[in-house]
């Protein structure tokens, strides 16, 4: 079987048991009935919306609905946007469909992970370049310090304390919202900070290896400027770990900005699934965790690609895994 | 009669196009500083074809790569002078060290499947210091990479251009890295054990082909190696090296018939002959020292069969024995009269 259609293969499976999960654990974790009316309502009336919401049927009912109008594209309606006491059959056709409002809220996730990963990118190759070039300098040293203490820091602490510093102390930049560059710089810097700290240390390491190969020393015997000698030669070789890490660190930014988002007040994804998870909006969580996870696994696939196109020597059909 | 000793040269004829005087090499390590080269002298008039012999550890390529500029610092130590038509390599800026690289000296290694880079295409890696220093355009470079690769016989250069290394054999990748190093017509080649990865027909073929580029281009040859017969076969002249310092030197034609070192004498023994087919191969016996640990006085003396008690105390310099033939010896005289 040719290597792309078994990944795809492999990445439909892995969505359909996602999905699966993802429906289970929500008829699990509390009643949607109870939070939309709170605690004071009759056992009558919410009794009557289990009935309308179609959470009365038997749970394996409710999956196989579920999973036949999944199969259409179908994820059905929000529970709160546009809701009344419909009964269920007309619920199901005049509610609010879930996944136009996810979708709706994807520009925003995209523009805030974006503009992190090219921030922490283009830094931590700087960075890990300078450090394997210098190895126990005081510059190698400078960039341990930073990139551990980007991976140790929690992000929404150091959201708020860039709010605290930047925007209530400084007065020079928003403290959360969206709309012009200057709302995106505290959450992107936030979001940067893990990526920035696991990439260059990726970098160094496998630049420090790539650095002491033979075809190192020759491209420098034959007289190639040293800053060809790092940034094309050794650079492109250490490329492939590279890649594997940011693509990793790319889907973590994916989930990871659902915290930053709330920080922030930034109107992406993830702000959408935190809240309808607080208020039970089951369909609209549905839709929304199986959209990042169809992301996280179209990146991992775009991963897969890039290696290909890095290392001439990985072939697409003859592949067992990842190199 | 040229000079006598390789580090008098104010009386040789023609000009010497490199001229190494007194070079050192140490490296520090946790059990201290370790000496890698210790003093050796030696040079290279154009066209000239040198060949430096010895053992893996004996200092050969350390003592090259001193040269080329290629020790990095620290942990290496440079000492001594290497003058390039008169300007010392070893003091000059780095980026006129790096014109000279490529430009005037170039150098192939002995494992060419991991001197090439991977991931980079062989007419890429060919052309590159061409298209770096001459300024031209990619197609250009392209051009010039065929051309080249014509020139060290790779078949079907045109189509093959765009390959990368891992589609070329052992031979082939050492063709690629010969006409890396002939890119800018260098002066001088440095051939580091070009041929210890290859097998003996391809030995053949690549020391054919490098013979043929010398006698078209006139440029110099330097040859490391630890085999005798690359040596009698292809070299003007040779250096024996013995833990870091030169032994012998002498024109090759004398190196093999008046071998005047024991430790040459010893190299050229173990030879498997042709003629005299005759039982086992001689060996030297004892191995040579580690850098770390060089015994006092002659650093052969303890492998030696002829040493007298001022080879422990005094370690001998190099003394002349014939017209251009020196070797490091207390017992130089009785060893040429053997």
């Amino acid at each position: 079987m040719p290597y792309l259609l078994r990944r795809f293969l492999q990445s439909l499976t892995l969505l359909f048991v996602l999905v699966s999960f993802v429906f289970v654990v929500g008829r699990i974790i509390g009643d949607p009935a109870l939070i939309m009316l709170g605690t004071s309502a009759t056992e009558t009336a919410l009794d009557q919306l289990r009935e309308n919401l179609g959470l009365n049927e038997p749970i394996w009912r409710q999956y196989l609905v579920f999973l036949g109008d999944l199969a259409q594209g179908d994820f059905g309606v929000s529970f709160r946007y546009g809701f009344s006491m419909m009964p269920s059959d007309a619920l199901r056709s005049e509610g609010t469909p879930v996944l136009p409002i996810v979708l709706e809220r994807l520009p925003a996730t995209f523009l805030l992970a974006g503009t992190a990963l090219v921030f922490a990118f283009a830094l931590a190759v700087v960075l890990g370049c300078l450090a394997a070039m210098y190895p126990r300098s005081w510059i190698d040293n400078l960039v341990n310090v930073i990139s551990l203490a980007s991976v140790s820091v929690v992000q929404f602490w150091l959201g708020l304390i860039l709010i605290i510093v930047f925007s209530v102390q400084l007065g020079l930049l928003p403290t959360g919202g969206y709309g012009s560059w200057q709302h995106l710089v505290l959450p992107a810097l936030t979001l940067a900070a893990r990526p920035l700290g696991r990439i260059s240390q990726v970098v160094r390491s496998a630049m420090l290896d790539e650095l002491s190969r033979p075809y190192i020393a020759a491209a420098r015997a034959k007289g190639v400027p040293e800053w060809r000698v790092v940034f094309v030669h050794a650079l492109k070789n250490a490329s492939i770990p590279i890649v594997t890490i940011t693509g990793d660190e790319l889907s973590q930014l994916l989930t990871g900005a659902m915290l930053v988002e709330t920080v922030f007040a930034w109107p992406g994804v993830g702000l959408l699934l935190i809240d309808s998870l607080g208020r039970r909006d089951l369909p609209m969580a549905q839709a929304g965790i199986c959209v990042v996870a169809a992301l996280v696994i179209l990146v991992n696939l775009a991963v897969d690609f890039a290696y290909t196109v890095l290392n001439p020597r990985i072939q697409m059909d003859n592949r067992g895994g990842r190199a | 009669m040229r000079e006598m000793h390789p580090s008098q040269t104010t009386d040789a004829t023609p000009a010497p196009l490199l001229e190494v005087r007194d070079l050192r090499v140490s490296f520090d390590t946790p059990h201290g500083l370790v000496k890698a080269v210790g003093g050796v002298s030696w040079t290279l008039s154009p066209g000239e074809t040198l060949g430096i012999i010895g053992e893996s550890g004996s200092g050969k390529s350390v003592g090259l790569e001193a040269i080329m500029g290629l020790i990095k610092s620290p942990p290496g130590h440079v000492a001594g002078q290497v003058l390039f038509e008169g300007e010392d390599v070893l003091t000059m800026k780095e980026s006129r060290r790096r014109q000279l690289r490529g430009e005037k000296i170039a150098m192939i290694f002995q494992d060419a499947m991991s001197a090439l880079n991977p991931a980079l295409t062989v007419g890429t890696q060919i052309a590159e210091v061409y298209r770096l220093r001459r300024r031209c355009s990619q197609t250009e470079a392209e051009r010039k990479a065929v051309e080249l690769m014509d020139r060290v016989k790779i078949p079907s250069a045109k189509s093959r251009v765009r390959c990368y290394p891992h589609e070329f054999s052992g031979g082939m990748c050492q063709r690629v890295m010969i006409a890396t190093a002939l890119a800018l017509n260098p002066l001088i080649l440095i051939a580091d054990e070009p041929t210890t990865a290859l097998d003996v027909t391809v030995q053949r073929q690549i020391m054919t082909l490098l013979a043929d580029l010398q006698r078209e281009d006139g440029m110099a040859l330097v040859l490391i190696t630890h085999d005798l017969g690359l040596v009698a076969e292809t070299v003007d002249r040779a250096m024996v090296m013995y833990a870091g310092r030169v032994v012998e030197s002498a024109p090759v034609s004398a190196l093999f018939d008046a071998p005047s070192h024991p430790y040459t004498r010893g190299l050229i023994r173990s030879m498997p002959r042709i003629d005299g087919a005759s039982g086992a191969l001689h060996a030297i016996g004892g191995t040579p020292p580690a850098a770390g640990r060089m015994p006092r006085g002659c650093a052969f003396h303890p492998r030696c069969t002829h040493r007298i008690d001022r080879c422990r105390a005094e370690r001998p310099a190099l003394r002349p024995v014939a017209p251009r033939h020196t070797a490091a010896c207390h017992l130089v005289e009785e060893m040429t009269h053997d």
